[in-house]
């Protein structure tokens, strides 16, 4: 790949605190990354080609994630990764930064780390998997190794046209290659990820905790719910039966509404749609698969909650 | 006039996050089997009520609580500040603690307007505590 790791001599000095126990997992438009306990995504912004995240602890913002695709001419990764960095703190720190490739997903990397802290420590780097530019700007208030020793190194990025893992909060999925994520709505307990390919569309939503959902009302309930969004256009097909996934902690059921005779010309909508519901008893979660064939809806399923590590 | 900005908060995020509610009302909790909780709060006729209806009788007005409604109801004792109610939450329903956050800020904030829970306020320094 052409991409070298550069150490220095602070790296190979500087001890790495241990890893926590539970390190939740971001996987946001094709980058991965492993953050540490307590802190979450708390703004999102953008897409594939473009786009940023801000990630917060419990009091404060920690971390943002910058992205943009590069150039497709004439582009200088080093030039880039120099006008970053001084962009970013300055022209005179620049001189204090050094290259540092993290991993075999980026092609170059520039590092800088804050000699005085409470300041920023910013790595800039260009992807060699998907070739977009990355930022990440660590706010730090004392001298540690965080960026370099821990978020660095469980960075990686996945490629546009193969199947990309996502994984927001405690929502997790893996979804076919073709599908853009079109819209999300992440809100407290109810996390919902909308995928689009062409007339196609696909949903995946969790609901949490299990147990309060079903208080509410019953598992059947919720999927008429789910599926009220297809009325105009679709129709019921009875009661929802139960669908058997090899997972023993899955309790699915499953309906699939036709479109109606009326929209009999609109060739360009799917003739069926499927809502798969479960209750996954292991993370006492709900989840909902509407896709609009019945083995693409079973294949997310059975994704879900799966970490890609 | 009509298109005013709300105030921006007297309180940093931290000093939010440390204050310690406490309930402002003696009142009764039913639980039914599922969970959810009745609480019950006696109400206090009002001054023109009590010169029409000299034997008033006591009448109580209910809120109805979720199970995360009664476990946050019986968690707040003027002794755990809200970062300890939001982490407590987190962990008893295995929640994110962002989610944990919105879900239980909203909810206190709630109970502050319906007049069942309160800040204390420390005179000297005018602080909440």
């Amino acid at each position: 790949m052409g991409s070298k790791i550069i150490k220095t001599d602070a790296m190979q000095t500087s001890a790495c605190p241990p890893p926590t126990a539970h390190r939740p997992r971001l996987s946001w438009h094709g980058w991965q990354l492993a953050l540490p306990e307590d802190w979450s995504p708390v703004k999102i912004e953008g897409d594939w080609n473009k786009g940023s995240i801000v990630i917060a602890d419990f009091h404060t913002t920690r971390l943002l994630i910058r992205w943009q695709s590069a150039p497709k001419r004439k582009f200088d990764a080093d030039a880039w990764t120099r006008s970053a960095i001084a962009a970013e703190v300055g022209q005179l720190m620049l001189e204090k930064s050094v290259e540092h490739v993290p991993g075999e997903s980026f092609a170059a990397g520039r590092l800088f780390v804050e000699p005085e802290p409470p300041g920023r420590d910013v790595w800039v780097g260009q992807s060699s998997v998907s070739n977009r530019l990355l930022e990440v700007v660590h706010q730090t208030k004392s001298v540690n190794t965080l960026l370099r020793d821990q978020l660095l190194p469980a960075l990686s990025d996945q490629k546009q046209d193969g199947s990309l893992h996502w994984s927001i909060f405690d929502l997790s999925c893996t979804i076919p290659p073709g599908w853009k994520l079109t819209s999300q709505r992440l809100n407290a307990g109810d996390l919902t990820l909308s995928f689009g390919m062409k007339n196609r569309a696909l949903i995946v939503r969790q609901l949490a905790p299990a147990k309060l959902a079903l208080a509410r009302q019953s598992l059947e309930r919720w999927l008429d719910a789910q599926q009220r969004i297809w009325k105009k256009t679709y129709r019921g097909n009875g009661k929802p039966g139960s669908v058997e996934m090899p997972s023993e902690t899955l309790a699915v059921i499953g309906r699939t509404l036709r479109r109606r005779r009326r929209f009999f010309l609109a060739r360009w909508m799917a003739s069926e749609r499927v809502t798969l519901a479960a209750q996954d008893h292991a993370r006492d979660r709900l989840v909902f698969v509407d896709a609009d064939s019945s083995e693409l809806a079973r294949d997310i399923l059975a994704t879900v909650g799966k970490d890609a590590g | 006039m009509f298109n005013r900005r709300p105030r921006p908060s007297k309180f940093t995020r931290e000093q939010s996050l440390a204050m310690k509610p406490i309930q402002l009302v003696e009142a009764e909790l039913k639980l039914d089997e599922q969970g959810n909780g009745k609480l019950a709060v006696p109400v206090r006729p009002t001054r023109v009520a009590r010169w029409f209806i000299k034997d008033a009788k006591p009448r109580t007005k209910s809120f109805e609580l979720d199970p995360v409604g009664v476990f946050v109801w019986n968690e707040i004792d003027g002794k755990k500040s809200v970062e300890q109610l939001i982490r407590k939450i987190a962990s008893e329903y295995n929640l994110e603690l962002r989610q944990a956050e919105a879900s239980t800020t909203a909810f206190l904030k709630t109970l502050m307007t319906k007049g069942l829970i309160g800040i204390p306020i420390d005179k000297e320094s005018g602080k909440k505590r």
